[in-house]
């Protein structure tokens, strides 16, 4: 092509040229010398008026044009002797230094020093140009302003600097060598690697270099992103880096631990962007970071986490501060913090999956126990052994789950408070972990309604009251995560049901303030139940007392007349019948009527004794008086009594016994002074003989006299024959020579405390959640169909869903059940026309 | 109402107190602060703080007869009223003397070309009788009452001289200024023997590009054609070479410079400058841009 052109373009004798020019060449000749003096640097012997009046006149007589050209052909020639002095300094060190020879032949030390001096001498030729081209500028500023702007050239000083890089830069300098914009290149990068490599070298002389190729542009147009900084070195230098940190990188995962690598990351981040501020520029801050940050981070946070070392060690042994570097690494990354998150989850998961499997083998483990457990008892139920202080292995296992999932919570709390800032991304994944260690839990409910029963009937004595707070407040923050709040209400609320009736609870204020607590965590809807119960036990007390008076102005009344003195006292507990979980009292006995049901199961009423019956009957007077319209049901199995006794041969003359209601009618059967015994014909009875006098189920009977017959410290009778089991035909008598030192006797009652669930209770529970749970689907279908009239399938499962969500996770297959049964009922009916299957409210 | 000019002058103008530079222009010394300067114009900067200059405290601008080839040199009565601007922000040119009165060359008895001129007042000054009855304006400073009132006068002269020291020490607030007082005192007084010496600094004194003066001397000339006549300006037409070109054109009806124009000399040199001939390239039709190929240029596109 070049030899076509050639032969197309004649060129000719130029018909103005630059033949001297009487005008101007001695003009030029006086600014000619004026600009060696300047790059010599003796300009304070020039007069700036003279050098000024010159170019001005040059410019005036129309010789702008070939004065610029001059002044350029004169930086030309003047740029060359300096680029001859630049290379100079060039010495063996760096010319060995390449990559084909390797870096080998020259000791760091040497190729430093060489560096500096090359990196210096082209600072000062660079920094002498820019001077001596401002001095040039002011003089030919008319030319400038004059004829540059009106020939559209560049001014002299921006010509220049493309002169400097033609002749310093690009200008070959000897043959097979790179240009010395191709060695400056290297030797800044050489340099650099030595400062990683903990060199110290000049960031001076490698910056003043940095602004001059960021002064200068790759071509003559001024383009922005055609710095020679940003083309020839700066993809150069973020490429050798990257390579240089992804080496850096794999061999630290290989070599050290990930607290070392942490730390070591961290420092060559800011490291980085120390050089970019001292050595390089700071447009490549964020670049470089990146570099660092994908290569140190990105690219190696899941091995970093994985390592040995990694996550998962740092939890183990509570290394917060490193946690904290880990979380600080991946958060400069990426905000959401994707590897850190899942690692965290994962421990979260494993451990927790580890208490949870604890908890399931103690538990398991239970039967074993619970069957020596009992045994125990019975074999010294004389023993004033009560239940409440048999702490069962199941309820152990149960406070420890809850212990140590609040630990764990705590743990892992501290570790997002101290090593994670209290990141939202990482405290909610927490929470969700958490959340689904708990409800992965099948026990979780009880477990935790246990542990605050556990806690109501001992755990706050001797408490004070910030600790009971904080007892508290660990509760609810356990409750916050269960998913199926209705099952929680169920253990809860009989839980509950027992402390209340059993006179379990330390302190009924702190009852009340849990339940206080419950409702602002849960709502009103959760917390109604319970509070209804308390309501109903602060009426039974005023009842209680209204009574009381009540008897005791009929005394009056009477006048003694008919031996009310002796009328047992009496106090009552009306439980409203919705409320009260009363069939945790059943005590798991299948098929087993509440007794007292009024001939409602066909069973027989309990027969009491006069005496009984006649406060029994007056009560029921007194009730009906206050609240007509409301019928009574007597609850016997629930009821205790105190009965003074009399022993012959005791140490004391009466006995204070305390015993359940049904104890108390056995042992009236026995009472020397009384009718009924005379009646029955002495003091014998077979086991038959007692069900009949008093119609206690037999069950009931076979534990109470169990207390009385066999636990050695209550034996106020005599089995015979004398064995642990209750049987058809056994015989009981009084027991004459009863004693005992105390002057107080509780009788205990087999089983009473609140327990882990057996398995079949923990199925009558669940049935009985799914009912509920069947109903409060239903009611939300309803409601939601009658807001909407019509709606489609899976619009209605959401919504569903969600109304349910506060308090439990509903079963899509039971929903689905639900809309069928409803369907049924003709409270819907499916859309036949729809396009998606789609329901519609029926009025 | 003392604004900071009016500071400036009074303070420090008139006293020359705080003064830390002198400009020397033929016979005067102005004592002048170089924070003041040189925030007018760039041209100072560079003595203020390099070269000899700014070592002697001292600049010398060569004046017209100093031996330095006048062209590139200075009036100094222009420098002082530059300098009068610095710290003014205005300058008043002293009043020309009025015309003598013209002699005809021609004593024909044929009605002159030219209109009858009036003793002293120039025709157009007729219509406004608010000027001073003698055609100049009594230089006197005015309030300043809203819109500044160029106060022109009649001194072309000056105010050419004025332009041409506002181009060289570049300031430009300057330059505009008497480029205005020029353009007006010409639509007043062109009809004054001076114009044409004038017209004669104003073709010399800056380069074609800068047309501020240029345009207001053709355009009256254009307007007048009876200034033809006239012997100072058929003279000062006649040295001048561009200003006969501009006045050829505008007589053809167009502007006095080309808007585009046709360069049908051939190509230049890319690097230094050498005018090469122009010839089409052969294979490609295409205009060629070329180098002599007797510079240095890298880029060179021949290697002869």
């Amino acid at each position: 092509m070049a030899a076509v052109r050639r032969g197309g373009a004649k060129i000719r004798a130029p018909r103005r040229g630059l033949t001297t020019d009487v005008e101007f060449t001695p003009v030029w000749l006086v600014l000619e010398n004026a600009f060696t003096e300047i790059h010599t640097k003796n300009a304070s012997k020039l007069s700036f008026e003279e050098l000024y009046r010159n170019a001005y006149k040059l410019v005036l007589k129309k010789k702008g044009e070939e004065l610029y050209n001059k002044v350029v052909a004169f930086e030309r020639a003047w740029l060359s002797t300096v680029r001859a002095l630049v290379v100079r300094t060039l010495s063996a060190p760096l010319l060995i230094g390449d990559e084909v020879i390797g870096r080998t032949l020259a000791t760091t030390n040497e190729r430093r020093e060489a560096g500096e001096k090359f990196l210096r001498c082209l600072k000062q030729a660079w920094e002498e140009h820019n001077t001596c081209m401002g001095m040039l500028t002011d003089v030919l500023m008319y030319m400038d302003r004059v004829y540059c702007t009106d020939h559209r050239k560049k001014s002299i000083f921006a010509k220049s600097m493309d002169v400097f890089r033609d002749e310093i830069l690009r200008t070959e300098f000897r043959q097979e060598m790179p240009a010395l914009l191709e060695v400056l290149r290297r030797v800044v990068l050489d340099q650099i690697q030595m400062a990683r490599d903990g060199e110290a070298v000049d960031p001076f002389a490698i910056k003043a270099n940095v602004y001059m190729l960021e002064a200068l542009y790759r071509s003559e147009q001024e383009v922005e992103d055609e710095k020679l900084y940003l083309r020839d070195f700066e993809a150069e230098f973020l490429l050798q880096s990257r390579e240089f940190y992804r080496d850096e990188g794999e061999r630290l995962l290989k070599e050290s631990d990930a607290g070392t690598y942490c730390h070591h990351a961290k420092r060559r981040i800011d490291e980085e962007g120390d050089r970019c501020r001292t050595t390089l520029s700071e447009s490549t801050t964020p670049k470089i970071q990146t570099v660092v940050e994908d290569e140190l981070i990105r690219n190696k946070m899941k091995g970093l986490i994985e390592m040995e070392s990694g996550v998962a060690f740092m939890v183990d042994n509570d290394k917060l501060h490193e946690l904290g570097l880990v979380f600080e690494l991946e958060a400069r990354v990426d905000p959401r913090k994707p590897e850190l998150t899942k690692a965290i989850q994962r421990i979260v998961m494993e451990m927790g999956a580890a208490i949870n499997n604890a908890a399931v083998a103690a538990s398991e483990a239970a039967p074993t126990t619970e069957a020596v457990a009992p045994a125990e008892e019975q074999e010294e139920g004389g023993k004033k052994a009560a239940p409440a202080k048999t702490i069962n292995a199941q309820t152990l296992a149960a406070l420890k789950w809850v212990a140590e999932i609040l630990a764990l919570k705590d743990r892992f709390d501290a570790i997002c408070r101290q090593a994670f800032a209290s990141d939202q991304v990482l405290s909610t994944a927490l929470n969700r972990s958490t959340a689904d260690v708990i409800n992965s839990f099948s026990r979780s409910s009880e477990y935790i309604s246990l542990f605050i029963d556990d806690n109501m009937k001992r755990g706050i004595k001797d408490k004070s009251e910030a600790e009971v707070d904080a007892l508290l407040e660990k509760s609810i923050v356990v409750l916050r995560y269960v998913a199926d709040k209705d099952v929680f209400e169920t253990y809860y609320k009989k839980h509950l049901c027992k402390r209340l009736l059993l006179k379990k609870s330390q302190s009924v204020e702190v009852e009340k303030l849990m339940i206080s607590r419950m409702k602002v965590e849960l709502g009103n809807a959760f917390t109604g139940k319970l509070e209804a119960m308390f309501k109903d036990m602060t009426l039974s007390e005023e009842l209680s007392n209204g009574y009381r008076k009540h008897v005791a102005g009929m005394q009056r009344d009477d006048g003694g007349t008919g031996g009310g003195a002796k009328a047992a006292e009496l106090s009552i507990k009306v439980l409203t019948s919705m409320t009260w979980p009363l069939e945790a009292f059943r005590s798991g006995v299948d098929g087993e009527g509440m007794d007292g049901g009024n001939g409602k199961g066909g069973r027989v009423e309990i027969l009491l004794p006069p005496e009984i019956r006649r406060v029994k009957e007056g009560f029921e007077r007194f009730y009906a008086q206050k609240y007509s319209g409301r019928r009574l049901t007597w609850q016997n199995n629930m009821g205790d009594a105190d009965v003074k006794a009399r022993f012959p041969s005791s140490r004391h003359a009466v006995h204070d016994v305390n015993c359940s209601t049904y104890a108390m009618l056995i042992l009236l059967l026995f009472n020397n002074d009384d009718a009924h015994g005379a009646r029955l014909g002495g003091r014998e009875m077979t086991l038959e003989e007692i069900e009949a006098a008093t119609n206690i189920p037999m069950d009931d009977l076979k534990r109470n006299l169990q207390s009385l017959a066999v636990a050695p410290k209550t034996r106020f009778l005599v089995k015979e024959p004398m064995s642990r089991e209750i049987n058809a035909g056994d015989r009981f008598r009084w027991n004459e020579g009863f004693t005992s030192k105390f002057m107080k006797i509780k009788v205990g009652v087999v089983s009473a405390g609140n327990k882990v669930e057996g398995d079949r209770e923990r199925r009558e529970t669940e049935k009985k959640s799914n009912d509920s749970r069947g109903f409060a689907i239903e009611a939300a279908v309803v409601r939601v169909m009658k807001q909407r009239k019509e709606l489609p399938h899976a619009q209605l499962l959401g919504e569903t869903i969600t109304q349910l969500s506060h308090q439990f996770r509903p079963d899509v297959g039971m929903i689905k059940k639900k809309i069928e049964s409803l369907i049924e009922r003709e409270y819907l009916e499916r859309m036949e026309e729809a396009a998606v299957p789609s329901y519609r409210y029926l009025a | 109402m003392s604004g900071p000019t009016d500071v400036l002058r009074e303070g420090f103008a008139e006293t020359g107190e705080f003064s830390d530079f002198e400009i020397v222009c033929g016979p005067y010394t102005f004592k002048v602060h170089k924070a003041i300067i040189c925030a007018q114009s760039k041209y100072f900067r560079a003595p203020c703080s390099k070269f000899a200059e700014s070592d002697k405290r001292t600049i010398e601008l060569k004046a017209i007869g100093d031996g330095e080839g006048d062209e590139a040199c200075d009036d100094p009565d222009a420098i002082k009223l530059m300098i009068d601007f610095f710290y003014n922000l205005d300058y008043v040119a002293e009043p020309l003397e009025p015309s003598p009165v013209p002699r005809r060359l021609a004593a024909t008895s044929a009605p002159s070309p030219l209109p009858p001129e009036p003793d002293v007042v120039p025709s157009v000054l007729e219509s406004q009788p608010v000027e001073d009855a003698s055609g100049f304006y009594v230089p006197k400073r005015t309030k300043k009452k809203g819109k500044k009132a160029i106060q022109a006068g009649n001194n072309t002269v000056m105010h050419a001289k004025v332009f041409a020291a506002a181009v060289k020490y570049q300031v430009f607030a300057l330059q505009e200024l008497a480029a205005t007082k020029f353009a007006s005192a010409t639509e007043t007084s062109w009809n004054h023997t001076k114009f044409a010496e004038a017209a004669r600094i104003a073709y010399t004194t800056t380069v074609e590009e800068v047309r501020e003066l240029r345009d207001a001397v053709g355009r009256a000339i254009h307007e007048h054609p009876e200034l033809l006549d006239k012997l100072s300006i058929e003279t000062a037409v006649k040295d001048n070479a561009a200003l006969n070109y501009e006045l050829l054109r505008m007589a053809r009806g167009m502007p006095a410079i080309a808007e585009n124009r046709v360069i049908d000399e051939g190509l230049k040199c890319a690097e230094c400058g050498t005018w090469l001939f122009y010839e089409e390239c052969n294979p490609c039709k295409g205009e060629y841009r070329g180098c002599c190929g007797t510079c240095s240029n890298p880029n060179c596109l021949l290697e002869l």
